[in-house]
């Protein structure tokens, strides 16, 4: 009896060991709209509103996302047990609603500011060139989403929220937001590596009337982070790999590194592959590239970033610190044949704080590689020495 | 899809000189002049004749890559509709090259059979036009099946030919010049069809302008069909002036005769299929790669991908020549095989130029294929030479076939650099296979690894009315395979001297137009 005993500890022991030495894992809860009423001035229907909790042994992250006003995210690194709250009647696009219970350690927030549709009639597969004249922009503000879906999935410990807005003539742009409890490649395309303190945001931009010839689409992302403006600017460094085992085609990866985040790994960062898809199944064959520019800071702080979730956090004079930067992503590369060959592009990047992750050589590259030439060598040596025998017999 | 393989093969050595052969054109009473058979001018003619024959097929093969767009927009086909008019060429020749090749040792002889395929290709491509004409995509892929039986048989014939003809001369260089000018085929193909399709869409409209276009492109299989002719007239006149002997003392190939092949020659397909399966798959799927991994431009991207191509063109002649002086080919196949992993590692495992990568393996694969086929030569008896040639191309067809299947959906699975990994075992299980060749001819008299002068001290001696040409067990090489009876050692001698080109004059003739 005493011995079944101490085998159950020791199985539990070690079970709690595994989990404990696992810091990377992180037990979360979703809520929408969390803790609104309605009440005569407060309609909590209007909201479209989640809030994550990301919970881990030493620390809670806090995921917000809201799909009203402008599309935007705001991730928080407190210590544990720290709670979130948010003043609904002043919710919508007024400063300071939103705070929590302990000091956030780090912020990171992002807006997805607005959507274009631009002629690239020259084909140089990027918003910023001289020639292009015509674009059409959503502001996403302008937009009506709707919340169509939030599925929790215990077994892959993820939470994804998923709106919605339809355009003329069936189009639609979708934008879906993940939050990661684990350290994992994304089950689809292009397997981005996230941590349990990253989340992925998926876009797509489908069927998109337009009377233009050569048409693309681009993104406008605004980053906004704890970092103080004097402490520099946010950087772009490029990960060359050879291994494309969990991204095939695609040798690179772009990090977007706030201040803190490339001295240490305090900061935040934005990471994404240079491909894009045309077609909801997404292969090798259906993907293109993309092109981006460098951050730029950003000056008009309080009208682009009005009615957004960094907005609503900081308090309008700490805004004008804070490091406010841009971001465009035009999709497609030339010679592709724009956006209007399929009438679909879908992208996806990362948000996350810290440092991002390091992808090495998958063990099975490894072992096949070590194969492939390793039999050539032993055979060299075997071959060898069975000729230098009989030689030697001879 | 390259097709250059088809030409490579280059048999037997090079021992018989110019001058025998004049002193016998004197003895027949035959004048000097480009139209003596007996003369080099006679064969050089041949030799163009030989090449043009190769020129549509090679042409005509690559048809609707040049126009790919086109075709995908004019006829609404799918990217899949489009490879299949590709695969329904490569698929049927898993089977059909060998029968084409027996078909040339056992029924038609090299002269009909040259016309019958270039006659067949010359249908199919009309039939390919048709359908596309009329937007039939499935006569569209008759057409290309009818022409892919003409197209690998050919090859062979053009194989058989140039033994024929050069045995013992300037093989080698011929089999290199083969093999450029079919590389010459395909990218006038690539450079022409484009301005002639927009020529012809002055006048036409929809499917009409592709099949217009591809009937136009048919022209060169007339031209092609009219050099088979010629050469065949050619071939006649020179057999009769030379009094060739065409049938083997006595002996007929047939099909059973593939059981008593050695087990070096099916260590050589085995090669046929790795090492080549590491090479043509690598250069369909190369361009996209150099341009991801490398951020190389389309064009830019497409210069370092046909850089494999255009030294092929160039140094296979040279490396033939090298061959030719140095013998030893298991060696020389040993080492190209070693060479092509490590350019597969080097693009694989670095970001290294490229073109490094690719440079060295046009160099590697050119040197291989200027040793490997020649091995064939030096293991099979000539009479068989059709049908062992012709098993080569249908095992290449049939690793090409697969793996060309395979190699897209592991880049969409697995991504380029299990590709690389993919492509570097292959070679290693080529690399094996060239070992288990090494040994086994170690083993015995070690005649394919020898340099010329060691072959051709241990020709002579096997001339002495004891066999020396025996090993421990005291059978001969060829007996340990075919288990011969006693009666046959002589026949066995000979057939092996034919093979490493020292003829002993009277009955020893296989074909051998001009040595009679």
């Amino acid at each position: 009896m005493q011995i079944k005993l101490l085998i159950v500890l020791l199985i539990n022991l070690l079970i709690l060991n595994f989990v404990s030495c696992d810091e990377g894992v992180r037990k979360l809860e979703a809520y929408k709209n969390p803790k609104c009423n309605d009440t005569e001035t407060v309609k909590c229907d209007n909201f479209a509103f989640v809030h994550i909790v990301a919970e881990s042994e030493l620390d809670t992250i806090h995921y917000l996302w809201n799909f009203q006003g402008k599309i935007s995210t705001l991730i928080a690194k407190t210590s544990k047990n720290s709670t979130l709250n948010i003043n609904w009647e002043k919710f919508d696009g007024i400063s300071k609603s939103v705070n929590f219970s302990i000091k956030p350690d780090y912020i990171y927030s992002s807006v997805i500011n607005s959507f274009f549709l631009f002629n690239d009639t020259l084909d140089k597969g990027n918003i910023s060139d001289t020639s292009v004249v015509d674009i059409i922009r959503f502001d996403t503000q302008n937009l009506t989403w709707t919340l169509t879906n939030i599925t929790e999935n215990a077994g892959n410990n993820k939470v994804t929220a998923e709106v919605h807005t339809a355009t003329s003539n069936n189009g639609s742009f979708t934008i879906m937001f993940t939050a990661y409890g684990m350290e994992k490649h994304s089950d689809e395309l292009p397997h981005l590596y996230h941590s349990s303190d990253s989340m992925q945001v998926d876009l797509i931009a489908s069927k998109i009337k337009t009377n233009f010839t050569n048409p693309r689409i681009a993104i406008e992302i605004l980053t906004l982070t704890k970092e103080d403006v004097k402490e520099g600017d946010s950087k772009i460094n490029r990960i060359r790999n050879l291994d494309d085992e969990f991204t095939p085609g695609i040798f690179d990866v772009y990090h977007v590194l706030s201040p803190r985040s490339i001295n240490n790994t305090k900061g935040g960062f934005i990471e994404f592959r240079p491909v894009c898809y045309n077609s909801p199944n997404r292969t090798v064959s259906s993907s293109t590239e993309l092109s981006f520019s460098n951050p730029k800071n950003f000056d008009d702080e309080t009208e682009e970033f009005k009615n957004s979730l960094p907005y609503m956090y900081f308090h309008n004079s700490t805004l004008t610190h804070k490091l406010k930067e841009s971001i465009n992503i035009t999709f497609g590369m030339p010679n592709d044949g724009f956006y209007s060959r399929t009438n679909y592009i879908s992208f996806s990047y990362l948000i996350g704080l810290g440092a991002p992750l390091k992808e090495g050589l998958s063990l099975f590259v490894i072992i096949f590689a070590s194969i492939g030439l390793g039999v050539p060598l032993l055979v060299l040596l075997v071959g060898g020495s069975y000729v230098a025998v009989k030689r030697y017999k001879n | 899809m390259p097709r250059s393989r088809n030409s490579e093969a280059q048999p037997i050595l090079d021992h018989n000189n110019e001058e025998e052969i004049n002193g016998e054109d004197n003895e027949l009473g035959i004048e000097y002049s480009c139209c003596n058979p007996g003369r080099s001018y006679y064969r050089f003619i041949a030799l163009i004749f030989m090449c043009l024959v190769g020129f549509a097929s090679y042409f005509c093969y690559d048809n609707p890559g040049a126009l790919q767009d086109n075709f995908k927009t004019d006829l609404d086909l799918t990217t899949t509709q489009f490879a299949m008019l590709y695969s329904i060429y490569s698929w049927p020749n898993v089977v059909l090259c060998f029968i084409g090749g027996f078909l040339i040792d056992r029924v038609f002889g090299i002269r009909l059979g040259t016309i019958i395929y270039m006659f067949i290709l010359m249908i199919g491509q009309l039939i390919f036009a048709f359908g596309t004409t009329t937007n039939a995509f499935y006569i569209m892929l008759l057409g290309r099946f009818i022409f892919g039986i003409g197209a690998e048989s050919l090859a062979v014939a053009q194989n058989n030919y140039a033994v024929l003809w050069f045995k013992g001369k300037e093989l080698n260089m011929v089999f290199g010049l083969q093999l450029s000018f079919a590389r010459f085929g395909s990218t006038v193909n690539f450079l022409v069809m484009e301005p002639v399709y927009k020529y012809v869409k002055q006048f036409y409209q929809g499917p009409y302008i592709l099949g217009m276009v591809l009937f136009i492109a048919a022209g060169t299989c007339v031209m092609s069909f009219a050099s088979a002719l010629i050469l065949g007239w050619m071939d006649k006149r020179a057999e009769k002036a030379l009094r060739r002997v065409n049938a083997s003392d006595g002996e007929i190939p047939r099909l059973s005769d593939v059981k008593t092949f050695k087990t070096s020659f099916w260590m050589v397909c085995l090669i046929c299929i790795c090492y080549y399966v590491a090479i043509f798959p690598f250069i369909a799927l190369g361009k996209v790669f150099f341009e991801r991994k490398f951020g190389f431009t389309p064009e830019e991207a497409n210069a370092v991908n046909s850089v494999i191509y255009l030294i092929a063109a160039f140094a296979s002649p040279i490396c033939g020549y090298i061959v030719d002086k140095t013998g030893r080919n298991v060696m020389w196949v040993f080492f190209s095989t070693v060479v092509t992993i490590g350019a597969h590692a080097m693009l694989a495992f670095t970001f290294v130029n490229p073109y490094v990568g690719t440079i060295t393996m046009g160099f590697a694969y050119s040197m291989l294929a200027s040793s490997l086929w020649p091995l064939v030569a030096l293991i099979i008896p000539e009479y068989q030479l059709g049908t062992a040639y012709g098993i080569c191309q249908s095992v290449q067809n049939l690793g090409l076939a697969v793996v060309s299947m395979f190699g897209g959906v592991i880049v969409d699975r697995g991504g380029y650099l299990m590709l690389e990994l993919f492509f570097i075992g292959w070679l290693s299980i080529s690399l094996l296979a060239c070992v288990i060749i090494w040994l086994q001819d170690f083993n015995n008299n070690g005649i394919l690894n020898m340099s010329p002068s060691a072959r051709e001290e241990a020709a002579k001696e096997s001339l002495m009315p004891i066999s020396i040409n025996t090993n421990n067990d005291g059978r001969s090489a060829d007996e340990s395979d075919n288990d011969n009876g006693a009666g046959q050692a002589r026949d066995v001698r000979n057939r092996y001297l034919q093979r490493i080109g020292v003829g002993d004059g009277g009955n020893s003739s296989d074909c051998e137009p001009l040595l009679q």
